[in-house]
């Protein structure tokens, strides 16, 4: 019951999110944090540094969720339900391109969801700053990084690196 | 002997540019082992294993490509590569990208997942978890003025935002039904005149 409510969520998720990685954590959040109690929000931001030190791409984080969730046939099922729905999609609208191109309609339906994102996002980036940044030395990791990620163009692993050896030191 | 090569001279005519599965597989297993830093990135590699040295699209393919995989639900890196494995050999070449891909990061986060379960009661990497925690809030902050000042073009878009943040962050909104309901707004808004 647990795989096929991961397999379900993770697809959905991944079906409906234009983007991927941290789009996806508003929905993510809400589902596997407040209504399965699954993960804490502790457990998510760690899932999401997980995604981003490791290749691929960030999504490759819902390998660590299932794998907390459910073992390693968590892991696989997470890996399946988060990207059948980009080799779905993604086959059928390499197939009519052509004619989604220059359609006005898709065009319009994604102009209202890029900003209805960025605002989930926000909301999303408040609840994880409130689980994680109780300590000084966390407040100013995290006000750092910020800083660092908004005005250079510094790679975030680096940054994401730096900031695990400080906790390290200092936590 | 003569029809041998007579065969095979039929078979260079009749499918002169179809890599095989495996070959689609490996370029992008290497193209995912070597994946940081998202879409942009990892652009200068997809264009010189891809255009350059295995001549499998165009420069310009390629940017389309990229376009298409903003725009379709998933990664936009996964997606990238959807769109080329499907442009090579179908739903099958689409399959291949996607696992060559996924494969490298899969097996070091299942790692991860592994030592993460036996080691979090060590203080250091306790430590080191908070300060990564930590980061991250930071990263997503930056994220979002980013793709705040890139999307909000307006005051019809500022207002999805700002009700969007605050449906999801104090009205325990349904995150789907705003995304849907966005969309909707967005036809509506934008759509209506040309």
């Amino acid at each position: 019951m647990t795989l096929v409510k991961l397999f379900g969520v993770l697809f959905a998720v991944n079906l409906l999110t234009i983007g991927g990685g941290y789009v996806t954590l508003p929905l993510l959040h809400r589902f596997f944090v407040e209504d399965f109690g699954w993960l804490t929000s502790r457990e998510l931001a760690d899932a999401v540094a997980v995604g981003q030190l490791t290749p691929g791409p960030m999504t490759i984080m819902n390998v660590f969720i299932g794998h907390k969730v459910a073992g390693v046939a968590g892991a696989v099922t997470a890996t399946v339900a988060s990207y059948l729905p980009s080799v779905a999609v993604g086959s059928l609208v390499a197939r009519w391109y052509p004619k989604l191109r220059h359609s006005a309609a898709v065009a319009a339906v994604l102009r209202g969801m890029k900003p209805a994102v960025a605002g989930m996002l926000l909301a999303v980036t408040v609840q994880l700053g409130a689980a994680s940044l109780v300590h000084p030395v966390a407040l100013c990791i995290g006000a750092g990084t910020f800083v660092l990620m908004a005005l250079t163009k510094l790679d975030p692993t680096v940054v994401v690196v730096a900031a695990g050896l400080a906790g390290a030191a200092l936590l | 002997m003569r029809t041998r090569l007579a065969a095979h001279a039929d078979e260079l005519v009749a499918a002169p540019a179809a890599p095989p599965l495996s070959g689609i597989f490996l370029s992008f297993l290497k193209l995912g082992a070597f994946a940081f830093g998202g879409v942009y990135g990892m652009l200068s590699f997809f264009e010189k294993e891809l255009v350059e040295r295995r001549r499998w699209l165009t420069s310009d393919e390629l940017a389309e490509g990229i376009v298409i995989a903003q725009m379709t639900p998933g990664p936009p890196i996964v997606n990238l590569g959807v769109f080329v494995g499907y442009r090579l050999r179908g739903v099958r070449g689409a399959f291949a990208a996607t696992a060559g891909q996924v494969l490298p990061g899969f097996l070091i986060v299942l790692l991860v997942g592994v030592a993460y379960a036996r080691l979090s009661a060590s203080p250091a990497l306790r430590g080191a978890l908070g300060g990564i925690a930590a980061a991250v809030v930071g990263l997503l902050g930056s994220v979002v003025l980013k793709m705040g000042r890139r999307v909000v073009d307006g005051a019809p878009a500022g207002i999805i935002a700002v009700a969007s943040f605050a449906l999801l962050a104090f009205a325990h909104a349904n995150p789907i039904a705003l995304i849907a309901s966005s969309g909707l707004a967005g036809y509506l808004l934008f759509g209506a005149r040309r």
